[in-house]
């Protein structure tokens, strides 16, 4: 399954700035963990990794400007 | 050569008819590129009666026509090429405005007809426009490629990848924006997603019902120590309250088993029994794995929600594992657990009632914890209720004959092997001081069993596997009746033999050991003659 290989997006829901960026690029990421805070209109909203697997891009950097279903970042997915 | 196979015929049809003056007209085909001139032709009463046409062969045209030929044709590959890539294809220039679109329409994704965008800033659209207008304006301001996914009304995922193209002074040029339809993608991921849960999920029910299937075979723990003896009598009692157990003892001393024991005496036995342990999950998803989550908790959750490990255990038992491992963060909310009986779960503004006994175990000492701070005190307490203390493995040697033989025969069904252990061997295991308790009886038994090539073991197959430690010579025990003198003088020798590793000069071995110390220095130079002939020290009790 793993050599497949098959990507996931992190996906900005809603327009923002981005506040921080807990992962690089090659870091495990857990399902569920945070992997973005975006702020808008002064509240600060966790983004979560949606699957398990490997930070295999990242799209933006702090302070960036992002919009709804923009792509923050992909994951690739480890299988077992 | 008749007009209308050269020249266009209206054309002519205006000299003669008019009688007007057409110059520099350009004529362009596959084959020729000329200027021609015409001129009508009229009798004395001033009738045309024919045409002067004056062709001109201009070389430059030629070549200017046929390279308009050839662009002509290159955009109809691109075309083409661009359309077999991308599902569609949209070239704005620096300001927004639609310039050229090319390849397929997706499906019922524009709402409105294509062809009218031409030449319209798409930043200032309407409908698509929210989405459009808002990656045109990302790509300017960003000067960075820029990838947005959407979904259409009529349920289409379209991924639009937006690329600046910048001109040799650097200057923003052209904007490409590439769409393709992932609605099939986003779906099989999704699919994909859903069938390694699933998988996982069997994956984790076989596993807990091959581990139960394992833990009826073994199911009565082995003993023979009056020390778990007097730990069973008091579980037994303990069994039928539901209050909270607090399991303590070294890694490695079966807490687990225990905790199991509990259950199985208790009346909650027909009840779910679901082992957490702290320490494995991650901290940031201990909560949620806990507690669960309502459905649209956060990005990424699963939709319809998680019951958590609390409501999966409920009317049964939760036995967390490793609670010294536990973020202190959270160790406020157990302690909420453990005063109200009630969870909130993550997103969820109601309370859900729990009816759970919990059985706490840790290899930690938890009262030190709470002096360093790391443990809170109040969860301390409230944990602490019934505490049961295993004891180590060296602490009572009596059962380390049976557990061993108990291992054996596992782990001979297991390999298909039939292998035996010696008196010898039993009584080199019984003297060990384990620190690594039953389980590292456990794993040196399969060790034995995998890599023995006889099928009776003896102590020397069993002695380089453990660790070297002072018990050794403490721990021996006498199995069979031996001469007085013959025990009287092994134990004497290990005895002197420990004092002078220990203080290394006769006069302070003499001092701890009570004799004289000519005795000491007679009675070592005896054991080291015998260790220089390769003899064992007080080996053969």
């Amino acid at each position: 399954m793993s050599r497949l290989g098959v990507t996931y997006d992190v996906i900005s829901p809603f327009a923002g700035t981005v506040e921080r960026i807990r992962f690089r690029k090659g870091d495990k990421v857990e399902e569920g963990e945070v992997f973005f805070s975006l702020v808008q209109d002064g509240l600060s909203f966790d983004i979560l990794s949606p699957v398990t697997g490997y930070a295999d891009s990242l799209e933006v950097e702090r302070g960036d400007r992002v919009i709804a279903g923009m792509i923050l970042a992909t994951i690739r997915q480890t299988g077992d | 050569m008749r007009v209308g196979e050269l020249l266009d015929p209206e054309v002519f049809q205006k000299v003669v008819e008019n009688g007007e003056t057409i110059l520099n007209h350009i004529i362009v085909n596959e084959r020729i590129g000329v200027l021609a001139d015409f001129g009508p032709i009229r009798n004395r009463h001033g009738n045309v009666t024919g045409a002067i046409i004056v062709l001109q062969d201009l070389p430059y045209i030629e070549k200017m026509a046929m390279e308009m030929e050839y662009v002509k044709n290159l955009n109809k590959d691109l075309q083409g090429i661009l359309s077999s890539i991308y599902d569609e294809i949209l070239v704005l220039d620096a300001k927004g405005v639609l310039l050229r679109y090319s390849g397929n329409l997706i499906k019922d994704f524009w709402e409105i007809d294509k062809e009218q965008l031409i030449g319209l800033n798409l930043m200032e659209l309407e409908h698509e426009g929210t989405f459009f207008s808002a990656i045109v304006k990302m790509v300017i301001e960003r000067r960075k490629k820029v990838s947005v996914t959407q979904e259409s009304r009529s349920g289409k995922n379209v991924l639009a990848v937006g690329n600046p193209i910048f001109d040799e002074a650097g200057r923003l040029e052209r904007i490409v924006i590439a769409l393709r339809d992932i609605t099939e993608t986003v779906m099989l991921k999704e699919e994909l997603l859903q069938a390694k849960k699933m998988s996982e999920k069997y994956k984790k029910e076989l596993e807990h019902l091959r581990d139960q299937k394992r833990y009826a075979k073994s199911r009565q723990l082995i003993y023979a120590s009056d020390k778990i003896e007097k730990v069973m009598k008091y579980i037994q009692k303990i069994a039928n309250t539901s209050s909270t157990v607090l399991l303590t003892g070294e890694s490695g001393v079966g807490k687990e088993v225990f905790a199991r024991t509990i259950y199985e005496l208790g009346p909650r036995s027909s009840k779910p029994f679901v082992k957490v342990n702290c320490g494995a999950i991650p901290e940031t998803l201990l909560e949620s794995e806990l507690f669960g989550y309502e459905r649209g908790a956060f990005t990424g959750a699963h939709s319809n929600g998680k019951p958590g490990y609390f409501r999966m255990a409920n009317k049964g038992i939760i036995f967390l594992d490793e609670i010294a491992e536990l973020p202190l963060n959270l160790q406020v909310k157990l302690l909420r657990v453990l005063q109200e009986r009630e969870i909130i779960p993550i997103g969820g503004s109601e309370v859900v009632e729990v009816d759970v006994q919990i059985i706490a175990a840790t290899n930690k000492n938890l009262e030190k914890m709470v002096e360093e701070g790391t443990f809170r005190e109040d969860l301390y307490y409230r944990l602490n209720v019934i505490p049961v203390a295993i004891p180590p493995l060296r602490e009572r040697p009596e059962d380390i004959p049976l557990l061993a033989l108990h291992f054996l025969h596992t782990f001979n069904e297991k390999y298909g092997r039939s292998t035996q252990l010696s008196q010898d061997a039993l009584d080199v295991l019984e003297s060990y001081a384990w620190p690594g308790n039953v389980r590292e009886l456990q794993n040196i038994i399969e060790r034995i069993v995998v890599t023995a090539d006889d099928d009776l073991i003896e102590a020397c197959h069993i002695t380089p596997l453990l660790k070297k430690g002072k018990r050794q010579y403490m721990q021996q025990r006498i199995h069979k009746i031996i001469p007085l003198k013959k025990a009287t003088r092994a134990v004497e020798e290990q005895l002197i033999k420990m004092a002078m590793d220990e203080y290394k000069t006769t006069s302070m071995a003499a001092k701890v050991l009570g004799v004289s110390q000519s005795t000491v220095s007679r009675k070592f130079q005896e054991i080291q003659e015998k260790m220089s002939r390769g003899e064992q020290i007080g080996r053969n009790i």
